[in-house]
């Protein structure tokens, strides 16, 4: 068992096979040869740290024992990103609204558990998918800040690629 | 606040642009600064767009690797390289003050001044020489001609104003040697386009067997009235009126392939004339619609 903290002192005692889920968590115990963890990316103080914290666990929990992808692998890789499906458990897990999802993304890079940070990141994609740059401004609350030449110029370096 | 680009560093939204189809991080580019710069940023987003330009498809999903990509990108660029014009020639047809027409058709470019000289087009690696000659030049004041090497045909057009009505004619030469054609039955085909005083000849056009004469009552003006010809009988197969057109062509001997737009508007349709199979004394049609947002 291993003990992780949280940096609003809240203490999660999970299965070494749990929290091996996190690679930096997995490489910080090998490293020091400790049962507890500190994730230093929850000291940062800017998130509600606890709500994305469970959910990370969940998603470690549901997951526990499966074969860590290798980092070495560039293919495999590329194919993860490549597809765009997620699968049933992923998909409802990751149904949360955006700041849940965001959050989980960040934690899910900093704590380094790559199948979740990709299901994240494919979320998004899939979001962003057939959509005009107008409607993923007003889906993600993004400002244009776009002058009119610069929007114009954009378009016209697209033109080339444009389906008829 | 919920804003992507400011609860996401760079770096994880370029990871999200990845992972998107092509046209999806076209479209992401113009979203904000923020994504734009990204996609700028990121060379394997970066990477996609050159394999794209180059008509190549970035496919992980199908076992290609970055490594392969990125090969068949440098093939690509050292094929594109290895272009070169294998020979090059500029020819003398402008000028000053005179007006100067130059054709070409079936690998022959043809510039009429005073005379006509003819330049088969020639190349040394498919083993076809150059070759310049001159021909005379039938007529004084020359509206427009057109060539079809394959029967050595060279069809010279001139038109006069008379009372109201435009008169065509059309001088059929060797191309070769600028004397009649032997295949013609007769060297000059007259047409009398009645009280088309002010329209102009827009283009002529000849095949093995037919001739196409177009007229337009001002010029660029797409509503043109056309007479089909066997040229080599000298007979006047079909007239045909207000063919709003865009281009036309030869398919081959007989058929022509005309972009029409009837009536100025822009649903456009491709038709194409069969000048041998009539209907009700017009030539066939056959009408391929196109949907406005092609054009």
């Amino acid at each position: 068992m291993v003990l992780l903290v949280t940096s609003d002192n809240k203490n999660f005692v999970v299965d070494r096979e749990v929290a091996d889920r996190s690679v930096f968590v997995k490489n910080t115990l090998e490293a020091r040869g400790l049962s507890i963890a500190t994730p230093p990316m929850l000291n940062g103080g800017c998130f509600e740290l606890t709500s994305p914290f469970l959910q990370v666990l969940e998603y470690c929990q549901h997951h526990r024992g499966e074969p860590l992808p290798t980092t070495d692998d560039a293919n495999a890789d590329e194919n993860r990103k490549r597809t765009t499906d997620i699968g049933e458990w992923d998909r409802k897990f990751i149904t949360v609204d955006h700041e849940m999802l965001f959050e989980i993304i960040l934690a899910a890079n900093y704590l380094d558990i790559k199948p979740l940070l990709d299901v994240g990141c494919k979320t998004i994609g899939n979001m962003v998918k057939g959509k005009s740059p107008e409607e993923v401004r007003k889906l993600f609350d993004i400002v244009n800040d776009f002058t009119p030449e610069e929007e114009a110029q954009i378009k016209k370096e697209n033109e080339w690629a444009e389906d008829p | 606040m919920t804003d992507l680009t400011q609860r996401l560093p760079p770096e994880l939204l370029a990871k999200i642009l990845e992972r998107v189809s092509f046209p999806d991080v076209l479209r992401s580019k113009q979203v904000n600064r923020v994504f734009r710069d990204v996609i700028l940023a990121s060379p394997l987003i970066q990477h996609k767009i050159e394999l794209r330009a180059a008509g190549l498809e970035y496919n992980a999903a199908a076992g290609i690797s970055l490594v392969d990509s990125r090969n068949a990108l440098l093939q690509y660029r050292s094929n594109l390289d290895s272009l070169r014009p294998v020979e090059k020639r500029s020819f003398e047809i402008l000028q000053a003050g005179k007006v100067v027409h130059a054709r070409s058709g079936g690998g022959a470019f043809a510039i009429a001044k005073d005379s006509v000289q003819v330049f088969t087009l020639g190349s040394a690696s498919r083993g076809i020489p150059h070759k310049e000659w001159e021909i005379p030049l039938p007529v004084t004041d020359l509206e427009d001609f057109c060539l079809y090497p394959g029967d050595d045909v060279i069809a010279f057009v001139e038109k006069q104003r008379v009372d109201g009505d435009l008169q065509v004619k059309i001088h059929l030469r060797s191309l070769s040697d600028g004397e009649h054609h032997p295949a013609a039955l007769v060297s000059t085909i007259q047409h009398c386009w009645r009280g088309a005083e002010t329209y102009a000849i827009s283009s002529v056009l000849i095949s093995s067997s037919r001739l196409v004469e177009c007229i337009a009552e001002l010029p660029g003006n797409t509503m043109e009235h056309l007479a089909i010809w066997d040229w080599k009988k000298g007979q006047l197969l079909f007239e045909l009126e207000d063919y709003s057109r865009v281009s036309v062509e030869f398919i081959d001997e007989h058929r022509l392939f005309f972009n029409l737009d009837p009536w100025g508007s822009r649903a456009q349709s491709l038709v194409v004339v069969d000048t041998e199979k009539v209907m009700g004394g017009a030539p066939m049609r056959t009408t391929f619609h196109l949907s406005t947002h092609l054009f």
